[in-house]
């Protein structure tokens, strides 16, 4: 009798159980927890492996073609010293530039693939060694499923180049700004494409960065040195320099 | 009858049956405890050895990096070399080339280990020792590159410094090269400024004009927090690891305070009327106004590679400001920058040909203040001949067919227009791609213009060549 | 000298595994978890010192806890494999004798490590680099070999009908296929959603799971048998053969090699993997090739974190040992090779006391009462470590690991089920998967 119900009770309460767990996850959320929302400052080596969401402005996309593998660094919204180093693996990553590159031939608002500047919420499992402001601390998010990264990304104000590279101070940090001009040189890095733009009346020239991975977005640039752009990046800094950190094409348009 | 007989494995009688009928056991097959005490003996031996073997091998194992191939990709190792190269700074990370007997490989530190080396004042620099532990990665393209995880993997000594000459650096370098990868003292003049996208090099001249490139990695600001003020005719002490870049040696300066003032040269004052060639070589310091502004562009693109500056008239020497050294002047300076203002430089002169030049050196010292300067009108264009090439003109007129525009591959086209004065007469405006694609408005036949610029020479013809886009005002 | 300092610290180690090996349901990787947080909690320790202690305690668990699974029960899943010939033995007054041989087997893999150390740095970052493009479809072949390659169980009686001879062929296999599903729902679950408190993520992620799959059943099933343990027969000297021993200890440590290379794959998969591969078979040869599989799965995996050159992060004590210290040198290399040969002779002296001493006691007792004073401690484990939310899970979990036991189809079709999202991750399906489930 002990073994019939051992036998029987232990597959119902498999198959019970496991529905309970689904059930619970659509509904009451008792034993299967609302994933939560941490801060970078507050993750701890206790939890290591858990499923949370961070929120956090990019400082730094890089997508690595050897591996093709995404490798971000985050920095906290209210506290830039808290900074988290954000890695998505290969499967994914395809992933996010096939759903850019859709996105892009919809013409939709949404962007799928990071860049500097973006704010995003993402959700991932953290690895945590000391912690995230402790000197000698290393904290990584791992993003399993391209689902768990979302994007929003900042309008950007309208400046002129001029104001921009005399004053870069008064815009904040990857500041996504829209600025308009020449294009009069390009040339090529290891992993991007660099234009300069010169703005007619005032001579301001600045730097417009676009990431390699951008040619995976199914287009390539079609703006030649001559043309008229309108471009929105996010302000970075190259040597002290300010660029502008182009995120996709819809950021890019040929004026004439 | 059947011996009763006890298994040994199970303790139950086994009826003289082989194997056992309850365990299965036949008792032939059997192995005692001392073989398993053997192996623990022959264990505990091993373990003694490799115990031993820890003792010899403590302190890094340094492999060469000749033997790094693609199946060390990824691999962690220790290697121990001398620092040629850099470091080259970011905001998030540091990187610097090194060099053992068999090859050089690229180190990478990355944050949070790149900001504490910062505070251990542990950046390496040309001409140290280190002994590094990273992670290699060898990519398909053959380059390799070691990342180091954490600062106590960087052990780091400092090298000792030496004092020489630039002369001495120079006249070893294509024999003994005895000073390669040292760390040196010199001291020198900074006679020249090269602004590269990532970094600076300045030039140090001796007495006797041997010179040496300085290198500055654009990146040290990150680390010192400032830019480097140094200036032209600047008598320095540099203290520097000897690194090379294209068959020449470079100093690799890592830290601002290697760099001490000696002394501050002056220029020759010099009026523009009385240059002449025993100036060649030397550093005047002119005044003028300025009368024409050239820029000269790119042939890749619509970029500026220079600026050629008339002062005071067509026969003074020119002044040639290179467009990386334009862009290191302050915002202010560059707005004054034109035709009228009154400016005061230092340079260097030069000969090309029979021709003298002043080149407008860095670090720039050039002040300007705001003038004018209208060159007169000349009404009747046929007295405008090739006699008069180079020579500073106004004209205005209006534009009639005839022009041809010279179209390029993957540039916009240099415009060539035709002016037609009130008495009929033509000439030809020569706009280049440079400047006309830095104008607020195009121009057609019809237009009425007023342009200042030089004569030169189109064809067989003389034509008005603006300068800069302000030398071209659309009258109507 | 301060070397000698961690083989003191290493002789903790065993100690301390040792004694923590005898208690059932207690997982090395728990106690180590623990461990990292004192290291954390006291920055003074000698990190190498504290991980010479982890090896210690590794090498004592891979050879001690066949104690736990021969006379109590209480296994985790890379006994599985051996346990039914240990529990065999046990029933025929062996069991002594039964967990002296996987000690041996231990001991034997142990002896194979020490020999492949000096080549190990030259060998194993080949066997990475070719290896690791290749993962996605090694671990799902793995799998479908696993779920294709079970067979048929006698239920001891032929049924009468077409129908019921149908269904007796098919039920091992069927609960072998509904394990591995049931088990996949689970890891897509408690891998991709939290289901503790946010502090506790460290230990509560798979802790849970894995004591109901393979402790918590197991100690059931004792529970409810009727069967009492008879006198043990305490002997110095092993009825097997010298061959048997041999290849077992072999075919054990490429098993056990694989599983620990290759992620996910426990040694117990590894070890029926190898097992089907040389054609094991007899009692002799299962407890010692899943002993030596087994000893090689853990401490092998680890070793695989200190061969210069190499540095791979396998496995649970690799991962936890990693967040207090990331072992660089040569010269740490031979320390940890030193310290595993002598622990691993320490804990098999160990084994042999605490083997004598078990199988005297273990007669006098209720093996009912036993099983249930184990489950009680499973209970409290999960409980402390895992919250209230653990439990629910570990009973689920139980009840996937009562059906594989009950229906008598393989446990491996568990662990590697738990662990199919993360194959499915690899190959760039899992989120397909995970948006139809609603888990993202």
């Amino acid at each position: 009798m002990a073994v019939r119900v051992l036998k029987w009770g232990g597959l119902a309460i498999a198959i019970f159980g496991i529905l309970f767990l689904y059930v619970d996850l659509h509904t009451t959320r008792i034993i299967v927890k609302e994933t939560p929302t941490v801060k970078i400052s507050e993750l701890t080596p206790m939890m290591n492996y858990a499923n949370v969401y961070i929120t956090g402005k990019a400082t730094f996309v890089k997508f690595y073609d050897y591996d093709n593998t995404l490798g971000m660094y985050i920095c906290d919204l209210d506290n830039d010293n808290a900074e988290i180093y954000v890695k998505m693996y290969d499967t994914e990553t395809k992933r996010i530039i096939e759903m850019e590159k859709q996105r892009l031939a919809e013409n939709s608002p949404d962007p799928k693939f990071p860049a500097a500047g973006d704010i995003l919420t993402i959700r991932g499992q953290p690895v945590v060694r000391g912690g995230a402001t402790e000197e000698g601390g290393f904290t990584m998010l791992r993003i399993q499923y391209a689902e768990g990264l979302q994007i929003v990304r900042p309008s950007a104000t309208r400046v002129t180049i001029k104001n921009m590279v005399s004053n870069p101070e008064n815009f904040g940090s990857y500041q996504r700004l829209e600025i308009e001009g020449k294009i009069i040189d390009s040339r090529e890095t290891s992993w991007s494409t660099i234009l300069t733009v010169y703005e007619m009346g005032t001579e301001a020239e600045t730097s417009l960065l676009l990431p390699s991975v951008m040619t995976k977005f199914g287009r390539t640039l079609q703006a030649k040195i001559g043309d008229t752009v309108r471009v929105s990046g996010a302000l970075s800094e190259y040597f002290g320099a300010p660029q502008l950190y182009v995120a996709s094409w819809d950021d890019l348009e040929v004026l004439g | 009858m059947t011996e009763e007989k006890i298994c040994p494995a199970c303790g139950k009688p086994t009826a003289g049956y082989t194997p056992c009928p309850h365990c299965g056991v036949d008792p032939k097959n059997r192995i005692g405890l001392k073989a398993a005490a053997v192996v623990c003996v022959i264990a505990l031996v091993l373990g003694a050895g490799y115990f031993a073997m820890h003792l010899a091998t403590a302190g890094p194992q340094p492999i060469l990096i000749s033997s790094i191939d693609r199946w060390l990709d990824y691999a962690y190792v220790w290697v121990a070399w001398t620092v040629v190269s850099g470091p080259s700074a970011g905001t998030t990370s540091l990187s610097f080339d090194v060099q053992d007997s068999s090859g050089q490989l690229r180190i990478e530190v990355y944050d949070p280990t790149y900001k504490t080396l910062i505070a251990e004042n542990r950046v390496p620099t040309v001409g140290d020792s280190v002994t590094v532990f990273g992670q290699l990665r060898v990519y398909l393209d053959g380059s390799e590159e070691l990342r180091v995880s954490t600062p106590e993997d960087l052990l780091l000594t400092k090298a000792q410094t030496v004092q020489t000459t630039i002369q001495e650096i120079m006249s070893t370098w294509y024999s003994t090269k005895e000073f390669e990868y040292k760390r040196v003292t010199v001291v020198g003049k900074i006679t020249n400024l090269i602004p590269l996208s990532s970094a600076k090099i300045y030039i140090l001249e001796d007495n006797s004009g041997n010179t040496l490139e300085l290198y500055v990695h654009n990146g040290l600001m990150y680390l010192e927090g400032r830019y480097l003020d140094i200036k032209l005719l600047q008598v320095v002490s540099v203290t520097a690891g000897v690194s090379e870049y294209g068959g020449t040696p470079q100093l690799a300066l890592a830290d601002y305070d290697d760099i001490k003032v000696i002394e501050n040269q002056l220029p020759t004052q010099v009026s523009l009327d009385n240059m002449d060639t025993t100036l060649v070589d030397r550093f005047v310091k002119v005044s003028g106004k300025v009368v024409f502004v050239e820029m000269v562009g790119d042939p890749s693109s619509l970029a500026v590679s220079e600026r050629q500056i008339w002062l005071d008239d067509q026969y003074t020497p020119r002044v040639i400001l290179d467009e990386g050294i334009y862009e290191l002047l302050p915002d202010n300076t560059r707005q004054l920058f034109g035709r009228g203002s009154n400016a005061e430089l230092v340079g260097r002169v030069s000969r090309s040909g029979t021709t003298l030049r002043i080149n407008l050196v860095g670090p720039p010292e050039l002040s300007l203040q705001s003038g004018t300067y209208e060159p007169s009108l000349v009404e009747n264009f046929a007295t405008i001949t090739l006699g008069n090439e180079d020579s500073l003109v106004k004209v205005e007129g209006r534009i009639v067919p005839g022009g041809a525009d010279v179209a390029h591959v993957t540039l916009p086209s240099d415009h060539e227009f035709v002016l037609q004065d009130n008495f009929g007469d033509n000439i030809k405006l020569w706009v280049t791609n440079t400047v006309y694609e830095r104008m607020l408005y195009s121009l057609a036949v019809g237009d009425n213009v007023r342009v200042v610029g030089k004569v030169m020479q189109r064809g067989s013809a003389a034509a008005v060549q603006p300068g800069v886009p302000s030398d071209i005002e659309k009258v109507s | 000298m301060e070397s000698l300092f961690y083989l003191l610290f290493a002789f903790v180690g065993v100690l301390i595994g040792s004694a923590l090996s005898i208690v059932p349901g207690l997982h090395i990787y728990s106690i180590s978890a623990i461990g990292v947080l004192f290291a954390i909690t006291f920055p003074s320790v000698d990190p190498l010192g504290m991980v010479m202690v982890f090896t210690g305690m590794l090498v004592a668990y891979s050879m001690v806890s066949a104690l736990t699974a021969t006379y109590l029960g209480a296994t985790d899943d890379s006994l599985r494999y051996s346990l039914f010939p240990n529990q065999k033995y046990l029933m025929a007054g062996r069991g002594y004798e039964a967990s002296i041989l996987s000690g041996i087997g231990a001991l034997g893999a142990m002896m194979i490590l020490l020999i492949i150390a000096p080549i190990s740095m030259y060998v194993f970052p080949v066997f990475r680099k070719l290896a690791t493009p290749h993962m996605p479809w090694i671990l799902i072949g793995v799998v479908a070999y696993v779920l294709q390659s079970e067979w048929p169980k006698d239920w001891g009686s032929r049924a009468k009908t077409r129908i019921g001879r149908l269904k007796d062929g098919w039920a091992s296999l069927s609960a072998g296929w509904l394990v591995f599903f049931l088990s996949m729902m689970l890891g897509f679950i408690t891998l991709n959603v939290l289901t503790s408190s946010l502090d506790r993520a460290f230990q509560a992620t798979i802790m849970p799971a894995f004591s109901g799959f393979v402790a918590v059943p197991w100690v059931l099933t004792n529970a409810v048998a009727r069967f009492k343990v008879p006198t043990q027969n305490i002997t110095n000297t092993l009825y097997a053969s010298k061959k048997d021993v041999i290849r077992g200890t072999t075919t054990g440590f490429v098993g056990g090699m694989f599983s620990a290379n290759e992620p996910m794959v426990s040694a117990g998969v590894g070890g029926l993997l190898a097992g089907h591969s040389t054609g094991t078979g007899g009692d002799t040869q299962f407890m010692v090739s899943g002993a030596a599989a087994r000893f090689t799965y853990y401490v092998g995996a680890f070793f695989l974190l200190w061969v210069p050159l190499l540095h791979l992060t396998r496995k649970g004590m690799a991962n936890i040992s990693n967040l207090v210290f990331s072992p660089k040198s040569d010269s740490e290399f031979w320390l940890f090779v030193a310290v595993v040969a002598i622990s691993a002779v320490l804990s098999f002296v160990l084994l042999i006391v605490l083997s004598r001493y078990m199988a005297k006691i273990i007669p006098r007792y209720s093996y009912r009462k036993v099983s249930l004073g184990v489950l009680a401690i499973i209970v409290a484990i999960n409980l402390y470590f895992a919250g209230w939310e653990g439990l629910v899970i570990m009973t689920i979990a139980t009840g996937i690991g009562l059906t594989q036991v009950m229906f008598r189809t393989r446990w491996a079709n568990i662990m590697l089920g738990f662990f199919f999202p993360i194959m499915l991750n690899m190959a760039g399906i899992g989120s397909s998967i995970v948006k139809v489930l609603g888990i993202y």
